[in-house]
């Protein structure tokens, strides 16, 4: 999978957002806020095919937690990135 | 005034000057309903991102709540890009006019902008310009390229240009006015705004190709001018004295005060700049140069405060003519305080003439109006 083309992060007064604008006129944008690890993950996998292994591994290799708690917080944000629709596969 | 008003308030004057203050009894004990107020006070002023600037300087415990911090950084971001689309527009209309050989001013607007500690903080509006002597002539050019150009005001055409409102004014203030005395009066600014400057003592805006803007001494007066003119029409909003905070904190070594004073003076308005003095002094941490305000201007700031707050307190009900009688009465007070006793009938027959004219000419007759239109306008 792969996080969709023309997303833009917007940092401003600390914190990360994606705007998701609505359709046909009807202000009803959505905010997805992100944390800073959510942040570090989102711009280690920008233009680029991934997968859980992946994001697990890079949580692993960065923080240094434990392999276990690696694949649940990368599950989790694999799950948020899906449910709003962030990456296509 | 109430406590989210303080609080807009306080949050402007930590965004205007950049820096933390060491206490926030104005946030202390604030909920939920006080931050959606403050929220939708600085949509009304015109302010969002600039209120946005003073969360900044606020501590984790006295933020807004999460939900309403990120609407409102949403609306950031939004203006951001809005305000790249502006700097865009501008640039565009500037080599476009530069290509055909004119020379022009941006008043306000983006000159305006810039001097904000972040200048996409400044809601942009319509891009204000000024070409000299030739106007009409900058008209027919816009009309050639196939713009519909509009002139339903003596003050200014208007016309479309990258998706912006463009005002190409043949004149800085509206001098074609039913009242009089208000009539002379900007005619007499207009005047002395004409000898303060030349093409060549207009710096160019940088970042803006060919446009200038006024020199600080003649954009002081203007900006006088200008903010006077809202005020008295019932508009203005708490983002007309933000600018005059930054305007007049950013060109203090460039202004000749005493000159500006006489000029103030002469135009019988000393009042009202010193109560806008008072008033931005106690609210924003302005330090005025000129018509340095006193302890009787306490009362007078607390009026301009109240009309500003006031006016855009929009009723729930509809009561017709009650709105209109109310801003004629209003606006009738305001002259009486500041162009000194006004005869009902040297008022109220043109304000009466101007309003009916307005109705006839509103596009959308029988329709209720959302946004309250300047009917001397």
């Amino acid at each position: 999978m792969k996080i969709k083309k023309n997303l833009q992060v917007r940092s401003v007064g600390g914190e990360n957002i994606i705007l998701l604008q609505g359709v046909n006129g009807v202000d009803t944008t959505k905010i997805v806020s992100l944390n800073e690890t959510s942040l570090w993950l989102w711009n280690r996998f920008a233009d680029r095919e991934f997968d859980l292994e992946q994001v697990s591994g890079a949580l692993v290799e960065e923080f240094g937690i434990d392999p276990k708690l690696a694949g649940k917080d990368a599950r989790a944000w694999m799950d948020m990135m899906e449910q709003n629709r962030l990456i296509e596969r | 005034m109430t406590r989210s008003v303080e609080m807009f308030l306080a949050l402007l004057r930590l965004s205007l000057n950049d820096t933390a203050a060491d206490d926030h009894p104005e946030f202390a004990g604030a909920d939920d309903k006080d931050w959606e107020d403050v929220f939708a006070i600085s949509a009304r002023q015109g302010t969002v991102m600039l209120a946005y600037g003073g969360l900044q300087h606020l501590p984790p415990a006295i933020q807004p709540p999460r939900k309403l911090k990120l609407r409102w950084c949403a609306n950031v971001v939004k203006g951001s890009d809005r305000y790249d689309g502006y700097r865009l527009a501008i640039h565009k209309l500037s080599r476009f006019f530069s290509e055909h050989g004119f020379d022009f001013l941006i008043l306000k607007g983006i000159t305006m902008s810039r001097l904000y500690p972040v200048p996409y903080y400044r809601e942009g509006g319509d891009i204000d310009v000024y070409m000299f002597d030739r106007a009409k002539q900058a008209d027919r050019l816009v009309s050639s390229q196939g713009i519909d150009v509009t002139c339903s005001i003596a003050k200014h055409s208007a016309f479309m240009f990258e998706g912006r409102m463009v005002e190409n004014h043949y004149t800085f203030f509206d001098t074609d006015i039913r009242f009089r005395r208000e009539a002379r009066f900007y005619t007499r600014m207009e005047e002395m705004l004409a000898g303060m400057f030349t093409v060549a003592s207009c710096p160019v805006v940088p970042d803006a190709a060919n446009a200038r803007e006024l020199p600080p001494q003649a954009a002081a007066l203007y900006l006088i001018g200008h903010t006077f003119r809202h005020f008295c029409c019932m508009d203005a909003n708490v983002r007309q004295l933000c600018d005059w905070v930054v305007f007049f904190g950013a060109h203090r070594d460039q202004i000749d005060n005493r000159l500006l004073e006489a000029q103030i003076e002469e135009l019988g308005i000393g009042r009202f700049v010193s109560a806008v003095n008072a008033l931005c002094a106690a609210r924003f941490g302005f330090e005025p140069r000129f018509m340095i305000p006193g302890s009787g201007d306490e009362n007078e700031a607390r009026f301009i405060l109240k009309t500003i707050m006031r006016y855009r307190v929009q009723p729930r009900v509809h009561i017709p003519m009650v709105m209109p009688l109310r801003y004629i009465v209003s606006r009738n007070s305001i002259y009486n305080r500041y162009f000194g006793k006004i005869g009902l009938s040297e008022f109220l027959r043109p304000e009466l003439m101007s309003y009916f004219s307005y109705l006839m000419k509103r596009p959308e007759r029988g329709e209720k109006s959302k946004t309250r239109r300047d009917p001397a306008a």
